[in-house]
C-alpha cells in the first residue's frame, strides 16, 4: 500500500508505460497493453420500459428498465445487466451510463435497471411479509432484500420478452449467456444471484438468504461489500460457514486503496474499508475468480460506479489519472465478459496473465484464482 | 508445559515424522532454558488525566524470583469494552499469559482498566468535542488504555528508583502485549492512529517510545474500534507508523462482533520490518481463546488436547517473540524467521513475516 504515491508519480510522470517496456504477452493488445473487445458496435438503440411484479407482501414493485441494443445483425446476444447502488435514484437510463454503453457498444444486450427504494410503511410491511422479528426489522434495509429479488424479477422478464415481446428483443437474447453486473448495492446484488448467502432476514447461517439464480453465469462487482455489514458474513467461533463460500461461477470484483465508504472512517457500520472489500474474494473458492484492486487513494468508491472523469478532475484529480482509470476499468470489465461469455481466446489470455498490472503500470493489482 | 509440546505435535501432525522436522527446536516449538517461581503484588496507580481528573487504576504485578540481575518486562493489556473494575480485577486480567511471562522471568504488569462513571465519561466527550449522541459512541477504556499504559511505564520508572523494585526494572527491555481492545491500546502505545469523533489522534499524542515490541492478540480490523483505512485522497491508515517489532496473532474463529479475516489486515498495512502473524486457521479456537479464555480452554468449551496445541503453539510464538527482541537471544530471532510453527501446525497454522 506504500507504494501508492509512488504508484502514481510513476504514472504521472512517465504517462503509459512504453511498450517496449511491456512483456511478449501484451503484443496481441495494442501499444498500452490494454484489452479492447474484438465486437465495436458504432450503433446502438435504446428502449426504455418498466416491469411489474408482486413483492413477498403482495405489493407491486416496479422497475424502470433502459435497454440498450447494440445493431449486432442475426443472432442473440449475451446480455449484461447493470444494477445501480441504493443511493443512486434516476431513471434506469442516467444510470450506470458509461458502463451501460461501453457493454452495449462491445456487442452485449445491455440492460440497465433502476431499483425504487422503499417508503417506510412499505419497508414495514415488507418485514412483515418476512416475518421479521422487530429486533431484525429495525437494523432491515429493504434494499439488500429487494435489489437481488428485482435482478431475478428482470431476468424472468428477459425470458418472456425473448419469447413474447417487442420486436427488437423477441429472439436476439441469448439466455444461456447472461452476466449481472452492479456496483456497490447493485453488485452485493449480483454475488447473491451467484450464490452469496445473506443474513437478512435470519441470524442463522445455515439457513442464510438465499437468492442464487442459476441463469446467470458470471457476475461483476464494483466497490464490492466485505463482511459484516449488508448482511454478508464471516466464520466465527464454532461456525465455520461465510457468505461467499458457495460460489461456484465466475466472479469480478473490482475496488481500490480510495474505496471507502464508510461513515464514520473508524467506527464502520454502513459501507466498507478498502481492504475489508477484499475479503469477499479471499473467502470465495477458486476458479474464475477475479480481484482488480487499484491501489491509489485517487480513485473515488463513486467513481466506480459513475466513472465520470468530470467529478474525477473536479476533485482535484490529474485528467489523464482520471482517464486512466476508466480505461482500466473499462478494460478488465470487457476482458473478464468477453472470457467467459463470449470464450474468447485473447480476452481469457489478458485475463489470465492479469495484464491490467502491466497496463496500469501496476497501479492496478490483479489476483487471479 | 513440556506435556504441552508433545501433545501439540501429536495433534498437528498426520503422522510421525521420520526425522527431525525442526532443527534446534523439539516439536517445532520454541522453548527457553529456565522458568522461575512467581511472586504477586498488588497495586494502584494514579495519574491525572488528559481533563486533569484523577484516574486510579489497579495493576497485579508478577515477579520472577530467583532471577539475578535486570529484569525485562510485560505489560499485558486486557480486552474488553466494559473495563474490569474493583478490587483484585487485575489479578485475572490476562492472567494465563501475565502467568507464563512471569515464570519465564520477565517482570510482568497486569493492569484492569477501570471503566469510568458519568462524570468521567463527560468530561472526555468534552474534551474531544463529542455532544451527546456521539459522546455513547466513544468506548472510554479504548480512550483510556494507552494513557494508563504510559501511566504504568511512568511508575515503572519512579519505582525502580526507589522502594522494593528499586535498581531491579530495565527500563531499556519493556514489551507491551493486550488483547481485542487491549491489542488496540497496544498498537497505540506502538505509534498507531485512532481516531474518536472525526478527530485523529497520532503518535505524537498516544504513543510512547519506552516499550521496544509489542503483542497485539485479536487485533481490531479498519472501520473498528476507532482504527481507520485509506480513503479517497487519503493514504494513511492507522498502522502507517508503527516501526518497531509486533507480533499478532488471531484467526478463523476470531469473530466476536468483527470479522476474522479482516483482522489480519492491520499487519499487511503495518511497515515492514520485524512484524510477524500467527494465522489460526480453525473455528473452534474463538475469540476469548486468543485473550483470558486461553488458560480455560474456553471453559471447556474446546477440546482439551487441542486447547493445549493451540496453547503451546501460542506461548511458543509469543515468548520467541518476547526472547528475540528483549532478551536477543539469536535462538528466538531464528525460530521467528523460520516456518517452523507452521510445520507445526501441518496447514492449520499460518506464519507471515516481514
Amino acid at each position: 500500500m506504500k507504494t501508492t504515491l509512488l504508484a502514481v508519480f510513476h504514472v504521472l510522470v512517465s504517462g503509459p508505460v512504453a511498450q517496449a517496456q511491456f512483456p511478449p504477452a501484451c503484443s496481441q493488445f495494442g501499444p498500452r497493453c490494454l484489452y479492447a473487445s474484438p465486437v465495436a458496435v458504432a450503433e446502438v438503440t435504446a428502449l426504455s420500459t418498466s416491469i411489474n411484479y408482486r413483492d413477498a407482501g403482495g405489493e407491486t414493485r416496479t422497475l424502470d428498465v433502459h435497454i440498450r441494443l447494440p445493431a449486432v445483425t442475426g443472432g442473440s446476444l449475451p446480455v449484461v445487466i447493470w444494477s445501480p447502488d441504493s443511493a443512486m435514484t434516476q431513471a434506469a437510463r442516467e444510470t450506470l451510463v458509461s458502463w451501460s454503453e461501453a457493454t452495449a457498444r462491445a456487442g452485449y444486450l445491455t440492460v440497465t435497471i433502476s431499483h425504487p427504494l422503499r417508503s417506510l410503511a412499505q419497508q414495514v410491511r415488507l418485514c412483515q411479509a418476512l416475518d421479521l422479528e422487530p429486533r431484525l426489522c429495525a437494523v432491515f434495509d429493504s434494499a439488500n432484500w429487494d435489489w437481488p429479488k428485482d435482478q431475478r424479477e428482470l431476468i424472468s422478464w428477459l425470458e418472456r420478452a425473448n419469447q413474447s415481446g417487442p420486436d427488437a428483443l423477441r429472439g436476439r437474447i441469448d439466455l444461456r449467456r447472461i452476466a449481472m453486473a452492479g456496483y456497490a448495492a447493485g453488485g452485493d446484488g449480483a454475488v447473491s444471484l451467484a450464490g452469496a448467502r445473506r443474513l437478512l432476514t435470519t441470524t442463522d447461517r445455515r439457513n442464510a438468504d438465499d437468492f442464487t439464480d442459476p441463469r446467470v453465469v458470471a457476475v461483476v462487482s464494483l466497490s464490492p461489500q466485505g463482511p459484516l455489514n449488508e448482511g454478508f458474513f464471516d466464520a466465527d467461533v464454532f461456525k465455520p460457514l461465510t457468505s461467499w463460500m458457495s460460489m461456484e461461477r465466475p466472479v469480478l470484483l473490482a475496488t481500490g486503496a480510495g474505496d471507502n465508504n464508510c461513515v464514520p472512517a473508524a467506527a464502520c457500520l454502513k459501507g466498507d474499508t478498502p481492504m475489508r472489500r477484499r475479503v469477499a474474494f479471499e473467502l470465495m473458492p477458486a476458479g474464475g475468480k477475479y480481484l482488480m484492486f487499484v491501489n491509489s487513494v485517487r480513485m473515488s468508491h463513486d467513481f466506480l460506479g459513475t466513472l465520470d472523469t468530470n467529478a474525477c478532475e473536479q476533485a482535484g484529480i490529474e485528467p489523464s489519472l482520471c482517464a486512466n482509470f476508466r480505461e482500466w476499468l473499462h478494460s478488465a470489465v470487457l476482458a473478464f465478459l468477453d472470457a467467459h461469455l463470449r470464450n474468447l481466446a485473447p480476452a481469457q489470455a489478458w485475463i489470465r496473465g492479469g495484464l491490467i498490472r502491466e497496463a496500469s503500470g501496476s497501479l492496478a493489482g490483479w489476483e487471479t484464482k | 508445559m513440556k506435556a504441552l509440546t508433545i501433545i501439540a505435535i501429536l495433534l498437528f501432525s498426520k503422522q510421525a515424522p521420520a526425522q527431525q522436522p525442526c532443527p534446534g527446536f523439539p516439536n517445532c516449538l520454541y522453548s527457553a532454558p529456565q522458568t522461575y517461581s512467581v511472586a504477586k503484588t498488588r497495586q494502584n496507580i494514579t495519574y491525572n488525566d488528559v481533563t486533569g481528573r484523577s484516574r486510579t487504576i489497579e495493576v497485579t504485578i508478577r515477579i520472577p524470583s530467583g532471577r539475578s540481575g535486570l529484569l525485562p518486562v510485560v505489560i499485558w493489556a486486557h480486552g474488553g469494552g466494559d473495563g474490569r473494575n474493583g478490587v483484585g480485577a487485575s489479578d485475572g486480567a490476562l492472567s494465563f499469559y501475565s502467568s507464563i511471562t512471569a515464570a519465564y522471568g520477565y517482570l510482568t504488569v497486569s493492569p484492569a482498566f477501570r471503566a469510568r462513571n458519568p462524570a468521567e465519561e463527560q468530561a472526555i466527550c468534552q474534551y474531544v468535542g463529542a455532544e451527546a449522541e456521539d459522546c455513547e459512541r466513544i468506548n472510554m477504556p479504548s480512550w483510556d488504555r494507552p494513557y494508563d499504559i504510559r501511566a504504568i511505564l511512568n511508575t515503572l520508572e519512579e519505582e525502580n528508583r526507589s522502594g522494593p523494585l528499586a535498581g531491579r526494572i530495565d527500563m531499556s527491555r519493556i514489551a507491551v502485549g493486550g488483547h481485542s481492545a487491549g491489542s488496540s491500546g497496544t498498537l497505540t502505545v506502538a505509534g498507531a492512529t485512532r481516531e474518536y469523533n472525526g478527530k485523529r489522534y497520532d503518535a505524537s499524542q498516544l504513543s510512547d517510545p519506552r516499550p521496544k515490541a509489542f503483542i497485539a492478540l485479536s487485533p481490531s480490523a479498519p472501520g473498528m474500534s476507532y482504527m481507520f483505512d485509506t480513503s479517497f485522497n487519503d493514504p494513511t491508515t492507522s498502522w502507517d507508523n508503527i516501526g518497531r517489532p509486533v507480533l499478532m496473532a488471531t484467526g478463523s474463529g476470531d469473530g466476536h462482533e468483527q470479522s476474522p479475516r479482516a483482522r489480519r489486515i492491520p499487519f499487511v498495512h503495518m511497515p515492514p520490518g520485524d512484524k510477524y502473524r500467527l494465522w489460526i486457521n480453525d473455528t473452534d479456537i474463538g475469540h476469548g481463546m486468543y485473550g483470558d479464555d486461553l488458560g480455560t480452554c474456553a471453559d471447556g468449551a474446546v477440546a482439551a488436547r487441542k486447547c493445549e496445541a493451540v496453547q503451546a503453539s501460542l506461548v511458543s510464538v509469543v515468548r520467541a517473540f518476547l526472547d528475540a527482541y528483549l532478551e536477543q537471544r539469536p535462538q528466538a530471532k531464528t525460530y521467528l524467521e523460520s516456518d517452523f510453527i507452521q510445520q507445526l501446525g501441518q496447514g492449520s497454522l499460518e506464519w507471515m513475516r516481514k
